[in-house]
């Protein structure tokens, strides 16, 4: 009996034990489960968020310090040298005008949803307080270890309805500058918008493209300066001339397939008083502040950086393509 | 135990009676085995004592067995619990200034995990969270380390990273400025970045909490600077720490506990009684220490049964044995005499053994069979070897719900197993029957007392055990009535016969 029953709880105790001990070594390592990666923006919101507030602190910085070096950190491309030209024209000027509200206040972002570099994203500033339209602006991550910076800004039409996006958590591709799925590639289509912007309706392309606000406003412009020069029977004349800069064209699919294109560009209005001893000097408080010490003859050159926004419909819409907004920044003043 | 106990019981009986039949029977063959040492134990020493140290022998273990167990149960929850943390460690390869962790690895035993980077005394070192893309993509084209799960608890498994392709192509295009030139000599410090959810930086040792979010977060390590190097890696996060011994340790541990408790009651409860019987011992060892030692094995074996039964709630034979207390308290003073006749009675050993086994038998009727043995007691004519067969059968019964065994008793139990599934009725005729004159009356009047009770409880279990035909409760009735008679041989093969019947007929069986 003894040795039974110790036997017995020998066993027992034994056979507890090693379940116990087994029990608490037969755990399994748990092996990583990722997540199955999803089609999301690769920029969160809250990110986004970030980056805004990081881009308008270098902008609200270098408007108070006019230390326009400092803006290299987020601002890159057209925007930079916007950006530099509008504080020049406002250090000549002497007041903040020229300067484009660039508070970062946002109704809406467009996020990217490429993982490739360069990502570029999106975003409408909420109705800016001096009553001039919403902004809306482009940023830019050239690589991986680059920082997002604003890359250029264009102020929307009055009135313009924007085209859908898709939600901002997913993300909007981008499209390329050759995409073929658009009526006009974006590369092209600011090539054809420059050919009318420049001749208006005498443009071979004038009829992909429907009348929009920035034409019609040289029309007005022109036919003031003309009209203006002329009262002096001095032969007015008032042309302008767009040119795409080198600066890549920065396309984003909208919902309806199509695209929103933003390209920069430069642009050059010469007034011009045809007869003789006719003289005409700079038309505008901004340009005046330029002129400087200039001499004045008989044509008035104003070199302007601009940029365009434009929607881009898909390849099979009737619509045609329309501008979203532009910035139109005087940078230079010549007597020709 | 019990059931143990009861066994051993039989085998001891058996051996001498009917080795073949219970041959039979391999568990029989093994019991006997077990309880051969035992016998020659306890042989040699009087019954009662060797009973009482082999009970509080197992009482002890009993106990120490389910203290054990608590303990065993009460430490893994305690001592013996796991880590509430999983630390593992990520050593680097050297190739390359950072460390990145695959999708998943962050998260991989908590949602929260802590990180901590080690890089040489001095030196820069930043943590960043980023989505893999994004990590991925800024590590670019540069060597770095790959954490891709834990090879243990204590340590993470690494390998060379691979840039994916498109991060290739994305640095081939626009890297080409920057990147190239920190590549070489010094490490790229991701600090800073917009894409990094979280970071952090610091000289020699920093570490950051993370909270594992959806989507695909990675941790990216980076040594900084002049001749730097990939930090090493150090990932906590917290485990739920289950304690699945705790309570069946503590619950199987205090069964036991209370088991041995039980016994070791028992065992003193029959030194007491015992004591008491000394006296009528003395009278007793006057008679034939063969007839005596049997007595005193019975009256022990009914004290100790009784006792024990009545702490028992168990099963419907249990309160039949309240009879059974009385006549235990009755019994006890033959007990005594027991004692005395220990010493004298070496001749009758097999005897002293069997009571031992009686004894043992006691815990034994915790098991339900034990009725089983009452048709022993009606051999108990031939004395105590007839006992045991009786005791077998039953244990036949039980096992097999012995078809067998009805054969052996055929003679008077031959009535009881039939009435497994009978009143209970015939079964005090029976004993009648067989049982020497000296019995049958003793038998009748105490029939009379038990057999309402008894029958009652033998209908019950007659209902539920009708198939298994282990009838054995209404044979116990019989020996009952011996006990009563006292008379010097009689009663102990009735006494015998009567612990049977009262459910000690587990231990009447081990006889």
């Amino acid at each position: 009996m003894k040795r039974t029953t110790t036997t017995r709880t020998t066993a027992v105790v034994a056979t507890v034990l090693a379940t116990g001990l087994l029990a608490g070594c037969a755990e399994e390592l748990p092996t990583p489960k990722p997540e199955a990666p999803v089609a999301a923006a690769v920029v969160t919101q809250s990110q986004e968020r970030e980056i805004l507030d990081k881009v308008a602190e270098v902008v609200g910085k270098v408007e108070k310090s006019r230390d326009a070096d400092s803006l290299a950190a987020r601002l890159d491309g057209p925007a930079l040298s916007i950006r530099e030209t509008q504080l020049e024209v406002a250090d000549a000027r002497g007041d903040k005008e020229p300067l484009t509200d660039l508070a970062m206040e946002m109704q809406q972002v467009i996020l990217p949803s490429d993982q490739d570099w360069p990502r570029s994203s999106f975003a409408i500033t909420v109705q800016p307080k001096d009553l001039t339209t919403p902004v809306l602006m482009a940023f830019d991550q050239a690589t991986a270890r680059d920082q997002y910076k604003l890359w250029g800004w264009v102020r929307l039409l009055p009135g313009v309805t924007m085209p859908q996006f898709a939600e901002a958590d997913l993300g909007s591709p981008a499209v390329p500058e050759d995409d073929e799925s658009l009526k006009v590639t974006p590369e092209d289509a600011i090539k054809q918008y420059a050919s009318v912007l420049t001749v208006d309706k005498d443009s071979k392309y004038a009829e992909n493209f429907a009348d929009d606000d920035l034409r019609q406003f040289f029309r007005d412009y022109g036919k003031l300066q003309v009209d203006a020069i002329n009262k002096e029977e001095c032969g007015g004349s008032f042309e302008v001339e767009y040119e795409p800069t080198k600066d890549p064209v920065k396309a984003v699919r909208t919902a309806d397939g199509g695209a929103l294109v933003l390209a920069s560009m430069i642009s050059q209005e010469t007034i011009t008083a045809k007869e003789e001893g006719c003289e005409i000097g700079p038309p505008t408080k901004t340009t005046k502040a330029l002129w400087g010490d200039t001499e004045v003859s008989n044509v008035v050159e104003v070199n302007y950086e601009d940029m365009v926004a434009m929607y881009v419909p898909p390849k099979d819409s009737e619509d045609e393509i329309s501008l979203v907004g532009y910035e139109h920044v005087p940078s230079s003043v010549s007597n020709g | 135990m019990v059931a143990v106990q009861a066994h051993l019981g039989e085998g001891r009986v058996r051996i001498p009676t009917e080795p073949h039949k219970h041959a039979r029977h391999w568990t029989v063959l093994l019991v006997r085995s077990l309880c051969w040492n035992i016998h020659l134990i306890d042989g040699h020493a009087p019954n009662i004592r060797r009973e009482s140290v082999v009970q509080r022998i197992l009482a002890t273990l009993l106990i120490l067995a389910g203290l054990g167990g608590i303990g065993y149960g009460v430490a893994t929850a305690t001592v013996l619990r796991e880590s509430d943390t999983v630390v593992a460690t990520a050593t680097p390869s050297g190739d390359g200034t950072m460390v990145v962790t695959e999708p998943g690895v962050l998260g991989l035993v908590d949602d929260q995990v802590t990180v901590r980077a080690t890089v040489p005394e001095g030196q820069k070192v930043t943590l960043a969270l980023g989505s893999d893309v994004d990590v991925l993509g800024w590590v670019g084209d540069d060597p770095y380390d790959s954490v891709t799960g834990l090879s243990s608890w204590e340590t993470l498994s690494v390998a060379p990273g691979t840039a994916a392709a498109t991060e290739e192509e994305a640095a081939d295009g626009e890297e080409t400025d920057d990147a190239p030139a920190e590549k070489p000599a010094s490490g790229p410090d991701p600090a800073g970045s917009d894409m990094w959810i979280s970071e952090v930086s610091g000289e020699t040792t920093v570490s950051l909490r993370w909270t594992e979010e959806p989507g695909r977060v990675v941790l990216l390590a980076a040594g900084v600077g002049k001749d730097a190097e990939a930090p090493t890696l150090e990932l906590t996060w917290p485990r739920p720490v289950t304690t699945p011994y705790l309570w069946p340790g503590v619950l199987g541990g205090s069964f036991l506990l209370i088991l041995g408790v039980f016994i070791a009651i028992g065992a003193r409860r029959k030194k007491n009684r015992g004591n008491k019987g000394r006296t009528p011992s003395a009278v007793r060892t006057r008679q034939p220490d063969s007839e005596l030692p049997r007595r005193d094995a019975v009256f022990e074996v009914d004290g100790e049964q009784s006792s024990p039964s009545a702490h028992e709630p168990g099963g419907g034979l249990p309160p039949a044995l309240g009879d059974p207390v009385e006549g235990g308290t009755a019994v006890l003073p033959p007990a005594s005499p027991a004692r005395p006749g220990r010493g004298q009675a070496a001749q009758s050993t097999p005897e002293p053994e069997q009571d031992q086994t009686r004894s043992w038998g006691a815990p034994a009727s915790f098991g339900g069979a034990a009725p089983i043995t009452p048709p022993p007691a009606v051999e108990p004519a031939p004395g105590p070897v007839a006992a045991p067969a009786a005791s077998i059968r039953g244990i036949r019964r039980r096992r097999g719900q012995g078809s067998g065994a009805p054969a052996d008793p055929a003679q008077p139990p031959a009535q009881p197993t039939p009435f497994g599934g009978a009143a209970p009725a015939r079964a005090p005729m029976a004993p009648g029957t067989p049982d020497p004159a000296q019995a049958a009356p003793p038998a009748a009047a105490a029939s009379d007392k038990p057999m309402t009770r008894r029958e009652m409880r033998m209908r019950d279990q007659a209902q539920r055990r009708a198939a298994t035909g282990a009838m054995p409760t209404v044979p116990a009735s019989e020996p009952e009535p011996e006990p009563e008679a006292e008379q010097p041989e009689t009663p102990s093969s009735r006494a015998a016969a009567w612990r049977q019947t009262w459910g000690v007929t587990g231990n009447d069986g081990g006889n």
